[in-house]
Order: C-alpha cells, then sequence, then structure tokens
C-alpha cells in the first residue's frame, strides 16, 4: 500500500558485535557478583544486630549472669556478667559511651534502619546489573542470529480525505498518474459535494420556480393532450433544465440542485415537473419537439454544458443530462442515450453518489448506471403513482430503480415528441 | 628442534613454576596461623603469670557482647581456667596447671614451625632450581660452548 519508503536496513552485529556483548554480560555478571557478596556481608550484620538486641533486652532480667569470660584466644574464665543494665558501645573511631539497656537497643536498631538501607541500595543496583546483563546477553544471541535492524521514514497518509480518496491515493502514490486521478476525484468530489450543498440551499428557491414553471407547462400540455404527458414532464423537466442551465450558471447549480434533487431527494421537482409538463414539453421545448432536435439539443448542451463545466458543472451537467439521458432513452438511439448516457452519467455520478466519486474517474460505465437512475427519475414522474413511488425510491437508491424506469420510458418520449412535431 | 625443545621446556618450567609457587603460598600462609597461634600463647602466659606475681584472684572485664556491645563482667576466682586443647575441646586447668600446659603447647607449637619452616624453604629452593633451568635453556642458543661452561658454573 504504502509506497516503497527508504530505509536502511543494519544486521545487529554491525551495532553490536556478539563478543563484545558477551564480554559486557560477563563484566556485568561479575559485578553482579560482588554485589551479591557485599549483600551478603550487610545480611549478616543484620542477623547479628538482631540477636543482640535480643541478647541486650534480655539481660537486665537478672542481676547477674554466670558465663565464661573471654581470657584471650584460647582461655575462659567462669565469671559472671554484672551491670547488667550498663552497655560500652562503639560508636567509631575509638568513641564509646556508657548506655543503658533500652538506650542500646535504641542505638542497635538505628544502627539496623541503617543496614537495611544499604541493603535497599545494593538490591536496586544489582536489579540493574541483572536488567543491563540480560540485556547484553539477549543482544548477543540476537547479533549471533543475525537479526537486522529495520529503520523506514514515516510517510504520513493525507487523512483529510475520505476513505475512498484515501485508499485512491494509496494506489496513486504507488503510481503517478494514478495519483493525478485520485486527486481529481478528490477535488471533484470535494468541489461536487460542496457544490451540492449550494444547490440544496438554493433549491428551495429553484424549487419555487421550478414548481411554477412546471405548473405553466402542465397547463400547456394539458391543452396539447396528456399524450406525451410523461414524456413531455420528462422532456419539460430537462428542456426547463436544460434551458437554465443553458441561461446561467446558476441555473446549472439549479440543475445541480434538480439534478440533485431529482436524484436525491428532490426529486419531487421532477415529479411534479412530469406531471405538470406533459404538455410542456411540446410547447416549451423546442429541442424535445424533436426529438432528433432534442437530442441535438441534448448533445449539443452537453457539449456545450460539459465546456461549461470544471468539475463544479458536472452537477449542472448531470442535472440536465440525467434529463436528457431519459430524452436521449426515449429519443431511442442507444448512441445518443450513451452519448446522453456517459454525459449524464458523469455529471449524475459526480452529483449523486458522494461515493460515486470514483465512478466519474472511473468513467461511462458507471455514469451509465447513474444515468438510468435520474432517467427513471422522469420516468417515474410520468407515472404519477409510479413516479411518486419511484421517486421515493429514487430517492433512497438513487440509481437503481431510475435505471429500470428509464428504460421503459424511451418509447413514450418517441412518440410525444413525434406528437409534438407536429 | 633444539629451539622447539628449548620452548617446550621453558613451558613445563613455567607449568612447575606455578606449582612450586602455590605450594609456596599455602606453606606460607599455615606457617603464619602457627605464627599466631604461638603468639597468644606468650600472650596467655604473660597474663597467668602476672596474675600469678600479684595474686590476683578476682579481676573485672569488659565482655563483648557482639558488634562492639561490652558488658561489665567479674571474674571471682581466676583459679580456674579453662583452656582450648584443640578440636573443640576444652580443659579446666588450674592456674599452675594451665601455665604448664602453655608451656607444653609452646614448645610443640615451636617445633610445627620449624617444620613448617623447612617445607617453604624446600619450595623455595625449587623454584629457584627451575629458574636457573630456565635461563640456561635460554641461554644455551645465544651462548658460545664457552660462555655455556661458565654459566654452568
Amino acid at each position: 500500500m504504502e509506497p516503497p519508503a527508504k530505509g536502511t536496513v543494519t544486521p545487529l552485529a554491525s551495532l553490536f558485535s556478539e563478543e563484545e556483548a558477551r564480554k559486557a554480560a560477563s563484566y556485568v555478571e561479575e559485578k553482579i557478583g560482588e554485589k551479591r557478596v557485599e549483600m551478603n556481608r550487610l545480611q549478616q550484620f543484620v542477623d547479628e544486630n538482631d540477636n543482640l538486641i535480643n541478647l541486650v533486652k534480655k539481660l537486665p532480667d537478672q542481676l547477674h549472669h554466670n558465663v565464661m569470660v573471654p581470657f584471650g584466644k584460647m582461655a575462659f574464665f567462669p565469671g559472671r556478667l554484672i551491670h547488667t543494665n550498663e552497655c560500652l558501645v562503639l560508636l567509631g573511631e575509638n568513641y564509646y559511651t556508657d548506655r543503658s539497656s533500652k538506650q542500646t537497643v535504641d542505638f542497635l536498631k538505628r544502627r539496623d534502619k541503617t543496614l537495611q538501607s544499604q541493603i535497599h541500595s545494593l538490591k536496586a543496583e544489582i536489579e540493574d546489573f541483572q536488567t543491563e546483563a540480560s540485556f547484553f546477553a539477549t543482544t548477543a544471541s540476537e547479533a549471533a542470529e543475525g537479526l537486522v535492524e529495520i529503520r523506514e521514514e514515516y510517510v504520513e497518509e493525507d487523512s483529510s480525505a475520505p476513505v475512498i480518496q484515501s485508499s485512491e491515493r494509496e494506489p496513486s502514490n504507488i503510481s503517478g498518474g494514478e495519483a493525478e486521478e485520485g486527486e481529481l476525484e478528490d477535488d471533484d468530489f470535494a468541489r461536487i459535494m460542496s457544490r451540492l450543498n449550494e444547490l440544496e440551499e438554493l433549491e428551495d428557491d429553484d424549487f419555487a420556480r421550478i414548481m411554477s414553471r412546471l405548473n405553466e407547462l402542465e397547463m400547456e400540455e394539458e391543452q396539447e393532450g396528456e399524450d406525451g404527458g410523461d414524456r413531455g414532464e420528462e422532456h419539460d423537466s430537462p428542456i426547463e433544465i436544460l434551458e437554465e442551465s443553458q441561461h446561467d450558471l446558476v441555473k446549472g447549480i439549479r440543475g445541480e440542485t434538480d439534478c440533485g434533487r431529482i436524484e436525491y431527494g428532490k426529486q419531487e421537482t421532477t415529479i411534479s415537473v412530469p406531471m405538470k409538463t406533459s404538455g410542456h414539453s411540446s410547447s416549451i421545448r423546442e429541442p424535445r419537439v424533436s426529438e432528433p432536435r432534442v437530442k441535438a439539443k441534448v448533445i449539443q448542451v452537453l457539449p456545450e454544458t460539459h465546456p461549461h463545466k470544471d468539475l463544479d458543472d458536472p452537477l449542472n451537467c448531470i442535472g440536465p443530462m440525467s434529463q436528457y439521458l431519459p430524452k436521449g432513452d426515449q429519443s431511442r438511439s442507444a448512441t445518443a442515450q450513451q452519448n446522453a448516457g456517459t454525459w449524464r452519467d458523469f455529471q449524475a455520478t459526480a452529483a449523486i453518489s458522494t461515493a460515486k466519486a470514483k465512478t466519474n474517474v472511473l468513467g461511462p460505465q458507471k455514469i451509465e448506471s447513474p444515468i438510468e437512475k435520474p432517467e427513471p427519475e422522469f420516468d417515474s414522474t410520468k407515472a404519477f403513482t409510479g413516479s411518486i413511488v419511484e421517486h421515493a425510491h429514487i430517492q433512497e437508491t438513487s440509481t437503481h430503480s431510475h435505471t429500470q424506469s428509464s428504460v421503459s420510458q424511451p418509447s413514450k418520449p418517441v412518440s410525444r415528441f413525434k406528437a409534438q412535431r407536429r | 628442534m633444539e629451539e622447539g625443545r628449548q620452548k617446550d621446556l621453558q613451558l613445563l618450567e613455567e607449568i612447575i613454576d606455578k606449582g612450586l609457587k602455590q605450594k609456596l603460598v599455602h606453606a606460607t600462609a599455615s606457617r603464619d596461623k602457627i605464627f599466631e597461634e604461638q603468639k597468644v600463647l606468650s600472650d596467655l602466659r604473660k597474663n597467668l603469670e602476672t596474675l600469678e606475681k600479684n595474686a590476683v584472684n578476682s579481676l573485672k572485664t569488659m565482655v563483648n557482647l557482639g558488634s562492639e556491645v561490652y558488658m561489665q563482667a567479674e571474674v571471682p576466682d581466676t583459679q580456674h581456667i579453662f583452656m582450648d586443647v584443640g578440636l573443640g575441646f576444652y580443659v579446666e586447668f588450674t592456674r599452675q596447671e594451665a601455665l604448664d600446659y602453655i608451656a607444653q603447647k609452646e614448645e610443640r607449637t615451636k617445633k610445627q614451625l620449624e617444620e613448617y619452616t623447612g617445607v617453604i624453604t624446600q619450595i623455595k629452593g625449587r623454584i629457584k632450581l627451575a629458574h636457573y633451568q630456565i635461563q640456561q635453556l635460554l641461554n644455551l642458543p645465544e651462548e658460545n660452548p664457552s660462555s655455556s661452561r661458565q654459566r654452568t658454573f
């Protein structure tokens, strides 16, 4: 996943030669032995001290104790311990003091504390030495085994983009071309999302406008007849959107919003549009009147819109395109559809799904599916009940339903156009 | 060949030297112990003789309870004394008997000392001999026949 980071491979043996490590380990162990001897000595002192404390405590119990009094190293005199409460204590440096037995006991206890602290420090030292020795030993063994130390530079991944992007980036890092695409996708996606947000904000206004427009179209359609109602709606909506998109960038936004609406949640407009604009299509949309015209327009528009489009525009394009797509489908030629489809797909994918940001890059294939999705939207709008349902359905699952509906619709628009042409 | 032999011999002599020196060390240590014993005995004897002279029957002393903590002790009667006769036995003597005993012991100690001294001397001699042989071997290849002869002397 990550690019081959620069790294260094160093055999552990080079850093710590085995022999040296073993020597160090043995040296440290010697030290440990010395410390242990010292600690044993101290422990002996402690034990002796404890015995002495007990003895000194017991001695005052009697006035005299019969003892063997040593006379040099080799002779004893039988004698008695007298003044059992008095002790001569060596303070150090040839300083002696007479102490009572209780005072002597206290003195000995203080001495015991000193000894204990010394023992503690020695223990700590021994532990340190032990850890050191173990470290040396393990290092020596590792060096003998040929352990290798690997160092790599840490390459931070861009965590700002979503997982998809990051996953895209990873391969892109590996291959530069892909990186560009991934970046583009990320950028596109970001832009699209921002655009969508804008569109949603504008949607209300646009929605009102569209609704009014649709109403007008409906009126016209009703006048003309309801044959092409669905188609008209389809046509109308796309036409409207197309016109709008043609005129304004804002329209484009609208288109996006429309697309967004249509595709996302505001397919209400589409629903309404097709419903209303059954007759609209014919009257309002000249391009629609003739399929070829429409197509041409569609196609023309598409290219026009395309140039307009930046990555942001795709949304705009998607809107009209999605509509165009149904038209295209309606109009019949697979090619037209495909063209429109491709356009739409491209836009639709961009607009419809955030997840489809990839799809944009991926290409037409995916576009088609989304294209179909918007198409079904329109188609669904034509059939009132069906449209409503589908819209809801579409809203939930943006493209899938559309695809199905879109397929069925193409036929209708065709006839509608013909009728309108007349 | 000769050089090789010489080297081997040299090594042998060095080994001998080490062995001999160790023996020397041991012997010297044991002799020092005997010296100490002798000293203790002489001190004891002197003390007893002092006690005898002054007709001291009782004495006060300080007894080491351990870790340099002393307690007063009194010896009411110094007539009886317990002596270490070796192997962990202590025999009760009267003062006079003790003095006799000490005298005997001192003689034995002297004999032991003489023995050890002899052993040590022997070891030292061997070491010197070994050194001399090494020297000879080293000098031979370098020497002229005439000088070697001189060295042997």
